[in-house]
């Protein structure tokens, strides 16, 4: 589907992917085998509601899984590097120069209390061995990047004296002085006001675009992938449901639960005269009896 | 039947916060209105000095003509059996200590007064939680024990109790997921349809208001930008603020910042 | 109705009973209770009639733990000490759990110009320390053991009122609160079923580890020679007793530190268990000696298992559910 002969190698290779509970055999695994791909400069969504697996995905393929949850696959091939195999070392520089991890919350993967400077310089000087002076020109050329203004002045300051949206930004930037070959945003805008939605989701086509990062945008809202993604990925409950283009995906999915997602969610053209369309049939309900979240 | 004049909210310091600057607002019986506007805009404020949570410093609101500015006494009275609010976060607005059904039994017995004894209350309480689809198996539970759709319809539940003719939602979707809201709003439609309640729906998601609202009210930092029909707000916003809200909003395939696709796919 | 209540109280001693601490510091408790029940008279002599001959011995085969300074035997002696040290102890907190929760309380509940009065009044209460303001208490009361028991219950007031305030104002902020307040709820309905049984649990284990520190207290102010008098005895005027002769016999003040420490970790245990058993969050997630651990197991599994697999065959009938 993509007419860019260039970007048809695969950037990220994902192959039964599966997540569970350390030393609980009996409960079944939270993400069952999971496969997908990422071609260079590609956008990617993955899409579902609590519960589906799909920040466990991400977190498995950046290596943060948190303690007491252990991953297996076959294969997770990112950029020419073996992430399964590969030595700790190999991981870390690979992922911190070659992935940029943008997450819901800036606010918690920012510390509040070093300045934005200090905190960009130390990441890409960790990774790359730069001096002071270059890493101090390179974070505010990613400032720049991200269409911060007066970079050099916003080093100074701490995380919570920015905005939601310019923190966002920031991480985004802080992301992008590796030069990352993947942007991998989890609900980068649900705790973001629309506007500034607007304004994330425009700088994340735009470095697709100029720097030709792929991007794997995680959200529980369909129609927000709808409008970035060339290529959307439904997951429900652990697994992938469908994995579909953004055209399949508007002509019409062949899934249930895809069907269901598109038209659960008002729009502003929704037909105020019929109820919303909800699988009542319990079979994909997320709302349950029990919450055991 | 609600009805805000030059309503101001503000939160003594220090330093004193203005939230809502003088506005202006009206609820007509028997219709939907809603309101919107994002984070700080003030129309949270707005919910909880309707309901008398919060002082009002300066203007009037009246439900059904009454006074009901900064309640107290009989106007409180007054207003708690007319108008409820239903909270946005579930898991937060129900006692943790207290089994559900007792929760909306409480509400039931308050709205009786004394006219039935608590076994009639019970019964009450457990037939409202069936109307809004609260299963059997989860009326004896406790909050931590449901998901959060559920405790919000148990929310609605608590409200009903009280036979309102005026209902204000506050974000009572925002934190639940895509497939349980749509039943939730689809229960609100219906409780009106049923009921004949009045709604002041709020909400920083502008798809919703669109589906649910006759009236439409944008904020923006405690000011009212824009009002009119859902139409005329939705289809012929006159405000730049609201035009640049309505074109932020995600649509399926609206594929708006995606120049470089546009650019191969032509 | 009652079958209502009954289900709760069986589901909470149901959860009180799953935890091994629970069981354990319920026994030990138990077993002092008995030991308060019988006082010092149900020990006959041994523990009270001295013996000069027999002074400081260490233990041999008549006593056990050997004898105190005036020959009488450490073991039995502490036996019987128990009915005073608890009793005093627990009468003194239990003095500073009502009056401090309710000042603390209604200071939490009242006005914002009663909040700052009142939180000023407790802080600067809290700032003379706990022994200073026993000591004038009892220097007006009187030497003695009521005396002692009201200066501790008033040292004890402050934290007690600071701790209830700090309670129920994080309950007073919660959403449910507002919601309470918008349904109607009346006053007393709050006070009981909103702030009441979410500040319970909290104020019941600090009760409990409180009664632990009152044993020290008193043995403090025994010290002192404020405290219980002769011929009345305590494990504090036993401890400090036995301190003073440690080099002759060491068990006249191992012995009462012991049951002390015992005590003080059975009431911490019982306190903690007794919280979970009214916090329904806590039911159904308790560590188990009893339960086999398979069970659980199976239970978290059934908890987490979606029980939703996609298949063909439902697809279709999911198709058919849809308009």
């Amino acid at each position: 589907m993509n007419a860019d002969p260039v970007s048809n190698d695969i950037l990220l290779d994902v192959r039964n992917l599966s997540i569970s509970v350390e030393n609980r055999d009996e409960i079944p695994p939270l993400v069952r085998n999971v496969s997908f791909h990422l071609n260079r400069g590609e956008i990617v969504g993955i899409v579902g509601e609590s519960g589906s697996g799909k920040t466990l995905t991400s977190l498995a393929v950046s290596r943060l899984l948190p303690q007491g949850l252990s991953m297996s696959a076959d294969r997770i091939d990112f950029d020419g590097h073996d992430l399964v195999g590969g030595s700790d070392r190999e991981l870390r520089t690979v992922l911190g120069t070659n992935l940029a991890m943008v997450f819901q919350d800036p606010m918690q993967s920012l510390n509040p209390a070093r300045k934005i400077g200090a905190q960009m310089i130390e990441t890409v000087r960790e990774h790359r061995g730069l001096s002071k002076k270059e890493a101090r020109a390179l974070a505010i050329r990613s400032l720049e990047d991200v269409h911060i203004t007066e970079p050099a002045k916003r080093l100074k300051q701490y995380p919570h004296e920015l905005s939601g949206g310019m923190r966002q930004r920031t991480m985004i930037a802080m992301g992008l002085m590796g030069e990352p070959s993947l942007i991998l945003a989890d609900e980068p805008t649900t705790a973001l006001d629309v506007t500034v939605q607007a304004q994330v989701m425009q700088l994340l086509c735009d470095l697709n675009d100029r720097k030709g990062s792929a991007v794997l945008l995680i959200s529980h809202n369909i129609s927000l992938l709808s409008e970035v993604c060339d290529r959307i990925i439904v997951m429900f409950r652990g697994e992938i449901v469908e994995d579909l283009t953004t055209a399949k995906l508007l002509a019409g999915p062949d899934h249930p639960y895809t069907q269901g997602l598109i038209r659960a969610v008002p729009d502003l053209n929704t037909d105020r005269g019929v109820d919303l369309v909800t699988i009542e049939d319990g079979q994909f309900d997320v709302e349950r009896e029990m919450n055991h979240a | 039947m609600l009805e805000l004049e030059n309503v101001e909210v503000t939160y003594p310091g220090p330093p004193p916060f203005t939230a809502v600057k003088g506005i202006n607002l009206s609820v007509p019986t028997g219709s939907t209105v809603g309101l919107v506007g994002e984070s700080g805009s003030g129309k949270s404020s707005i919910a909880r000095a309707a309901i008398g949570l919060t002082p009002v410093t300066k203007g009037r609101i009246t439900l059904d003509g009454q006074d009901v500015t900064n309640p107290k006494g009989k106007s409180l009275r007054y207003l708690r059996g007319r108008a409820q609010l239903v909270f946005q976060d579930p898991h937060a607005s129900l006692n943790p200590r207290m089994e559900i059904a007792m929760a909306v039994q409480e509400a039931v017995s308050v709205a009786t007064g004394k006219r039935l004894n608590s076994r009639e209350c019970a019964d009450a309480a457990l037939d409202l939680l069936d109307k809004v689809g609260v299963p059997k198996a989860a009326m004896r539970r406790y909050p931590h024990q449901l998901s959060g759709g559920q405790l919000q319809r148990v929310s609605i539940a608590r409200a009903l109790a009280l036979e309102p003719s005026l209902m204000i939602l506050d974000e009572v979707t925002a934190s639940l997921d895509v497939s349980v809201q749509a039943r939730i709003l689809n229960l609100l439609r219906q409780l009106q349809r049923e009921l004949d309640v009045s709604m002041l729906y709020i909400s920083h998601d502008l798809s919703v208001i669109r589906y649910l609202a006759d009236h439409v009210y944008v904020m923006r930092h405690g000011e009212m930008v824009e009002a009119g029909t859902a139409d005329q707000v939705f289809d012929a916003p006159q405000q730049e603020y609201t035009q640049a809200l309505l074109s932020a909003v995600p649509t399926l395939g609206g594929s708006r910042w995606r120049s470089r696709h546009d650019l191969v796919a032509g | 109705m009652s079958s209502k209540r009954h289900g709760t109280t069986r589901q909470m001693s149901k959860a009180f009973l799953s935890s091994p601490t629970g069981i354990i510091s319920g026994l030990i408790l138990l077993g002092l209770t008995v030991l308060v029940i019988m006082g010092p008279n149900g020990f006959g002599d041994q523990a009270t009639v001295s013996d000069m001959a027999r002074s400081s011995e260490g233990p041999s085969a008549d006593h056990r733990w050997g004898t105190d300074a005036l020959g009488r035997d450490i073991f039995t002696r502490t036996l019987a000490a128990t009915r005073l040290s608890i009793l005093y102890a627990s009468a003194a907190v239990f003095f500073a759990m009502i009056v401090g929760g309710l000042v603390g309380g209604l200071i939490a509940a009242g006005g914002p110009r009663v909040r700052k009065v009142g939180g000023a009044v407790i802080d600067t209460m809290m700032g003379f320390g706990d022994i200073l303001l026993a000591v004038v208490v009892v220097a007006i009361v009187g030497v003695g053991a009521k005396g002692a028991v009201l200066a501790i219950g008033v040292a004890f007031t402050p934290h007690f009122a600071r701790f209830t305030y700090s309670l129920v104002d994080s309950v007073m902020v919660r959403d449910y609160m507002s919601a309470a307040r918008v349904v109607g709820v009346s006053k007393s309905g709050i006070g009981r079923r909103y702030v009441g049984r979410n500040v319970a649990d909290s104020l019941v284990i600090v009760t409990f580890t409180t009664v632990a520190e009152g044993i020290m207290a008193m043995s403090s102010l025994s010290f002192l020679g404020l405290g219980i008098q002769s011929p009345q005895f305590d494990w504090g005027q036993m401890l400090t007793d036995g301190v003073k002769n440690f080099y002759l016999n060491p068990y006249a003040a191992l012995v009462p530190a012991t049951l002390i420490l015992i005590t003080g970790l059975a009431v911490n245990l019982f306190g903690d268990a007794l919280a979970r058993a009214v916090n329904p969050v806590l039911w159904s997630e308790r560590p188990s000696l009893f339960r086999s651990k398979l069970r659980r197991n199976r239970a978290k599994a059934l908890a987490m298992t979606p029980e939703i697999t996609i298949d063909p065959a439902m697809e279709t009938e999911l198709r058919k559910g849809r308009p």
